[in-house]
């Protein structure tokens, strides 16, 4: 928490890098997603109180990505990461059946946001290597996607353990941003 | 020693003459005595002099004592009474001069103080006394020289008329003359010389009772007026004893209270995280959070500084010093409703029986759960529960998590010990130890199960595939189907070798 109220009162000037805003519910695999991209390796991690930030180098585009804790109580705190977003990730635990739809609410409940107008939507449909994960037409539906208008989105369906559809995502993204 | 035969003294007896030397030794010894008794009754004068000075000290040492209590009326005043008491007995009030109180009887002053005490002892005692000795004892001296001056004179005169040469009538006549003259003078000087001796005699008696007797007055006048002024207080004294009961019951009672305070805070303390533990909200002032962070300074410098916030009337706002520094908006940012409930979850759930240890590690105070397993966990231990995916386990923090009645409910009929007791019945039978909060702990949940988890059972599944399918399962079935793993275990079939 100590961590967060800084940042709000320290806004970083400056926008070179892409500013990515990954959040999702918790236990999607935030976490996992941002060291995969920035190490290259799978870390042993315990839950995000706060946030991490990394900076993440990709086919010379440069990355900030905001990696925010999806514990309930803290959703609300995401607001504060909203603004000058640039792209927004938003990671699903494929496997979890019973929050898809508290997922589907908070991101639609999130996009109405006006901070968040301009941003593109990338979502990871996560830890596809579980038993039991859905498949990604699946997710859409159940996101709701389809009745997303005037927004850029894709999904993509990834397994953060083994690396599989990261960079997917990252080049969808970057060839959207550098349209704009 | 009195003469009362005045012809005795006139015939100059041996008798007498003996008699007077014995009156004689008598007078040294008690001039000696009365000097003695003088300087003993100065020294005693200085001393309750500087007695009353340090006294005097004393009291108002008592009196400005008070001047720290300016809110305790209880202690203030009762400083305050005493001092004024003890000022009063020490020192007689300035308007009643000293001249009012009369030698003999100086108990009917009104008040009569300590000072006064040593005012009239120096008064009654010490100057009686010293006037006798300096002017009764010197008048018998005087006589005494008068009376051996004429002696002589007269034995002069006897011896020259003895000698007088009989043939001449002239000289004769003239001895003879003188001798009547030495025998009038050595009369008249023996008469006042017995007269003073007499004199000495009665008034060595009267004024030694009579110094004794306004002494004995002075200290009953003394102690009787201290009593009477320390009496007036009695009733103050009674009151100030309840008082001072009520004060000893209070602070018992408060301390009582105290160490009940620190008794629960300490056993929130050792269950709770310390970052809950600053959460405590002061619904009266309308704070519903608040603790120190740290912040960015807004100059040139950017340095990190710590603050005080809190959250009130949903706006974050940050003080330093006690003066409100600066709000910051944050409308509807935290729920406290939400947040009240989790408090309540996090009570409920870490008050049931073994949740107050991780129930992987056994690190205390965890604030994590899995809610299809029932149980609490550490941070670290929530992690590695999270990697093994939802169809495992569940992981919700106690905190930062809303929690549903029903599934605080579920959570309070599971708990860790019972949990571990079906997953750790057959710890003792496998090598590796339960892990502690420093081992590394990525077996955890393996090794809790207790068995070979590539055997099959006859339907072909593995426990971890059983134990998903119970955690999958709702919480009721789960220690259902828990209770028959162990059962199963027990079976020859599936039993670790």
């Amino acid at each position: 928490m100590g961590l967060f109220f800084s940042f709000i009162f320290s806004r970083i000037p400056g926008r070179e890098p892409m500013r990515l805003l990954m959040v999702g519910l918790d236990a999607a695999g935030k976490t996992t997603v941002l060291y995969k991209l920035k190490l290259g390796e799978v870390v042993t991690t315990i839950p995000t109180i706060g946030f991490n930030v990394e900076t993440v180098e990709y086919k010379n585009i440069s990355f900030t990505v905001w990696d925010v804790g999806g514990q309930n109580v803290i959703r609300p705190l995401w607001r504060h990461y909203y603004q000058n977003t640039m792209g927004l990730i938003f990671v699903v635990d494929s496997s979890d059946c019973e929050r898809i739809q508290e997922a589907a609410l908070e991101l639609q409940m999130m996009l109405k946001e006006d901070a968040l107008r301009d941003a593109t939507l990338l979502v990871l449909a996560n830890k596809q290597d579980l038993p039991n994960a859905m498949p990604v037409h699946e997710m859409t539906e159940k996101l709701g996607l389809h009745a997303m208008k005037g927004r850029p989105w894709y999904i993509q369906s990834t397994c953060a353990t083994n690396g599989t559809g990261l960079y997917e995502g990252l080049d969808w993204l970057s060839s959207q941003l550098s349209k704009q | 020693m009195t003469i009362k035969d005045f012809e005795d003294c006139l015939k100059d007896s041996p008798r007498f003459r003996s008699t007077i030397e014995g009156v004689e030794g008598d007078v040294n010894e008690l001039e000696s005595r009365l000097e003695k008794l003088v300087k003993q009754c100065n020294a005693m004068l200085d001393a309750g002099r500087t007695y009353c000075v340090s006294s005097k000290n004393f009291v108002s040492g008592i009196r400005e004592l008070g001047y720290h209590f300016p809110e305790d009326t209880t202690v203030r005043k009762c400083l305050e009474t005493f001092s004024k008491k003890l000022s009063t007995i020490l020192n007689a009030q300035e308007d009643v001069s000293p001249c009012s109180l009369t030698v003999f009887f100086p108990s009917v002053s009104s008040s009569f103080s300590c000072q006064d005490l040593i005012e009239s002892t120096q008064r009654t005692v010490k100057q009686k006394l010293q006037s006798f000795v300096k002017e009764d004892v010197k008048r018998f001296k005087d006589a005494r020289k008068e009376f051996e001056r004429s002696s002589e004179t007269l034995e002069a005169a006897l011896g020259r008329n003895a000698q007088a040469p009989r043939g001449k009538t002239h000289e004769v006549d003239e001895a003879s003359h003188a001798l009547t003259q030495a025998r009038k003078a050595f009369r008249s000087g023996t008469l006042d010389y017995v007269l003073q001796i007499n004199v000495i005699e009665s008034k060595k008696k009267t004024d030694i009772v009579m110094s004794m007797i306004s002494l004995m007055e002075t200290q009953a006048a003394f102690f009787q007026q201290g009593h009477q002024s320390l009496a007036e207080l009695e009733e103050y004294r009674k009151q100030l004893s309840d008082e001072y009961t009520q004060l000893v019951l209070n602070s018992a009672r408060e301390k009582r209270d105290m160490e009940q305070r620190h008794c629960d805070i300490k056993k929130k303390d050792e269950s709770y995280d310390e970052s809950i533990l600053d959460f405590s909200p002061d619904t009266n002032s309308g704070i519903a959070m608040e603790g120190y962070l740290y912040k960015r300074a807004s100059n040139a410098f950017k340095t990190w500084s710590r603050r005080w916030f809190s959250i009130q009337k949903n706006q974050l706002v940050y003080q330093k010093k006690f003066k409100r520094e600066r709000c910051s908006s944050m409308s509807s940012s935290l729920n406290p409703s939400v947040e009240r409930k989790d408090y309540k979850a996090l009570e409920e759930v870490q008050s049931i029986p073994g949740n107050n240890q991780c129930c992987d590690c056994g690190e205390p105070g965890p604030d994590w759960a899995s809610i299809n397993l029932g149980i609490t966990l550490c941070i670290t231990c929530s992690g590695i529960h999270r990697s093994l995916g939802v169809h495992f386990s569940k992981v919700r923090s106690l905190t930062l998590d809303s929690w549903e009645p029903e599934l605080i409910k579920l959570m309070c009929e599971l708990g860790n010990t019972a949990i571990n007791r079906i997953y750790e019945a057959r710890i003792d039978e496998i090598t590796i130890k339960k892990p502690h909060p420093s081992s590394p702990r990525l077996v955890c949940l393996f090794l809790k199960r207790g068995a070979d988890y590539n055997k099959k059972d006859i339907s072909q599944k593995d426990p971890i595939t059983i134990a998903v399918e119970s955690a999958n399962a709702d919480i009721v079935t789960l220690l259902r189907i828990a209770k028959m793993n162990k059962e199963m275990r027990e079976m020859d079939g599936f039993a670790q070798s």
